[in-house]
């Protein structure tokens, strides 16, 4: 009898868990003190500049499972066209946005507390690329007012992880 | 997802690569054909330049068509990797180099061909003693010395112009001692430095200077057994691939060839367009290709500021590159990379282009360490 409460408990609480995961709602100014330094994600790779990506602020809105994420425009250093991910866990196959050449195949998911999402494309995103997956994990601080944007890319030349922090406005 | 998956989609199924190798026009799509080619049996282009895209109208079409065919399949030629990094990788001609040290350390790194800069090569007179022992090591080592990359300009004003000749008809000589297999140059400007492009370029009288200055130094150096391919730069008289094949006509010495570097004759109309330009380049120069270089660029500046990139990341199709230098006949391609600021980027573009090419089965000789 005990143990059929909890299975239904469980049952009871699954939506109330479900919509537990955090809110990225708002908008979001890069804290480069918090952050560590960013290589250039697209463009700007080459002989000219080696300096660290800027980091743009963001805006995001989300509405259970699909959060959208516009980027300040002046920065194109991240999303390039506004991003739209629906956390379910289904890999979809999207055109890249920054070019609308190519494709690139993404996952979007909650694991605990954290939005997860994955993607594999051509690097820059035009034909003939070599292949970058990249990992993101995003997760809000406990008092709701910083976004740590973790990302890992791994690629044949180099893999790299970085953290960027930022803050609720 | 693989780098298939771009092809899967079918984005780029139709009109304008030729696909298969050729010149002939009757095995060209019929507007490739009518846009570019003379008819008759003439493989004379007509109009320079990519076709249209949608219409005859009012914007310059340097957005790429959606149905561009990529055709991927990899061919039997074998690629070998060099690079011009003059800290590892390049051969220097200097007294008391450890040459078999350097080509392990080389092989192992995962190049397995080399090439020399002219100017660094001639400064020296290399022992006949020396030259056995460094033709001793590539044996042993299975490296191949393939060539050596001319500067100069051929026809820069006056002395300069001359002075480039005789270097080249030189640089040609002691390459065949070396037993290379080629000598790069480039067909030069009027400016007297040929990275400084010049109003009358591309005027019917520089025309001229190239193919007379070409055909000097082949008559310079006849019979010597050494392929002189020539490299197209934006700044110079020679700057796309109509151009290669009319100046090797031109010229008509068969040891004039291509050293293909793509990136050196991309302009904005290009740019987004380069699985085309590689296609239509291939499909007109064919096996004139002698070696190619493999850069990668970027357009991200509001004049025309196309920068360099790593291999891989940028707007060059390395997937159309790698496959369609693979179908040359090689057996042996050698394939420079060039164009870098630091030694690690070497090692990353060394292994994008192993990537790229190992998930299409092209084949690059050797290995790199991880």
């Amino acid at each position: 009898m005990k143990k059929a409460l909890l299975v239904l408990l469980g049952f009871v609480m699954a939506p109330v868990m479900a919509v537990a995961q955090p809110d990225f709602s708002g908008s979001w100014e890069p804290d480069t003190d918090r952050s560590e330094p960013a290589p250039s994600e697209l463009y700007r790779y080459g002989r000219l500049d080696n300096d660290p990506a800027r980091q743009a602020s963001l805006t995001i809105e989300q509405d259970g499972n699909t959060v959208e994420v516009y980027e300040d425009a002046r920065v194109l250093t991240r999303y390039a066209v506004p991003a739209v991910y629906i956390a379910d866990g289904q890999e979809r196959t999207v055109t890249v946005g920054n070019t609308g050449v190519t494709e690139q195949d993404m996952t979007a998911s909650w694991e605990d507390n954290k939005l997860v999402i994955e993607i594999e494309k051509p690097w820059g995103g035009m034909p003939g690329n070599v292949m970058l997956n990249t990992r993101e994990e995003w997760m809000l601080s406990p008092d709701g007012n910083t976004l740590y944007i973790t990302t890992q890319h791994n690629w044949p030349a180099e893999n790299v992880a970085y953290t960027v922090a930022y803050s609720r406005q | 997802m693989t780098t298939k998956k771009v092809s899967r989609r079918q984005v780029f199924s139709g009109a304008l690569a030729a696909g298969a190798a050729g010149l002939a026009a009757s095995a060209m799509p019929k507007a490739y054909a009518d846009h570019h080619m003379q008819g008759g049996d003439s493989s004379l282009p007509r109009q320079v330049g990519l076709p249209n895209v949608w219409g005859e109208d009012f914007l310059f079409q340097w957005s790429p068509p959606e149905n561009v065919e990529r055709d991927l399949t990899p061919g039997n030629s074998v690629l070998r990797l060099s690079s011009s990094n003059s800290n590892f990788g390049r051969l220097l001609n200097v007294e008391g180099a450890d040459y078999d040290s350097q080509f392990k350390a080389w092989k192992k790194a995962g190049w397995t061909a080399c090439e020399a800069g002219s100017y660094q090569w001639m400064s020296r007179k290399m022992p006949d003693s020396e030259k056995r022992e460094l033709k001793a090591a590539l044996r042993e080592n299975d490296m191949v010395f393939y060539g050596i990359h001319c500067g100069g300009n051929v026809i820069g004003p006056g002395k300069e112009g001359e002075d480039s000749r005789r270097h080249i008809v030189e640089t040609i000589h002691e390459a065949a001692d070396m037993d290379c297999k080629l000598v790069l140059t480039h067909a030069g400007g009027l400016h007297p430095n040929r990275n400084v492009a010049h109003p009358q370029n591309w005027s019917k009288d520089a025309w001229e200077q190239s193919v007379a200055a070409l055909k000097s130094i082949c008559a310079d150096t006849a019979g010597i057994d050494i392929k002189i391919p020539i490299e197209a730069v934006n700044s110079e008289s020679i700057n796309n691939p109509w151009a290669h094949k009319r100046l090797i006509d031109d010229v008509g010495d068969p040891r004039i060839g291509v050293g293909l570097d793509v990136t050196n004759f991309v302009y904005p109309g290009f740019a987004f367009r380069m699985t085309e330009l590689l296609n239509t380049t291939f499909d007109l120069l064919g096996d004139h290709v002698t070696y190619i270089h493999a850069k990668d660029l970027v357009w991200d500046e509001m004049l025309a500021g196309l920068n360099w990139s790593v291999q891989g990341t940028g707007l060059v199709d390395y997937e159309t590159m790698l496959t369609r230098a693979s179908r040359l006949t090689g057996p042996e391609i050698y394939v420079l990379i060039e164009f870098l600021d630091r030694d690690e980027k070497y090692v990353q573009a060394q292994r994008n282009i192993r990537s790229i090419a190992d998930n299409l089965g092209v084949q690059v000789y050797g290995t790199q360490e991880a």
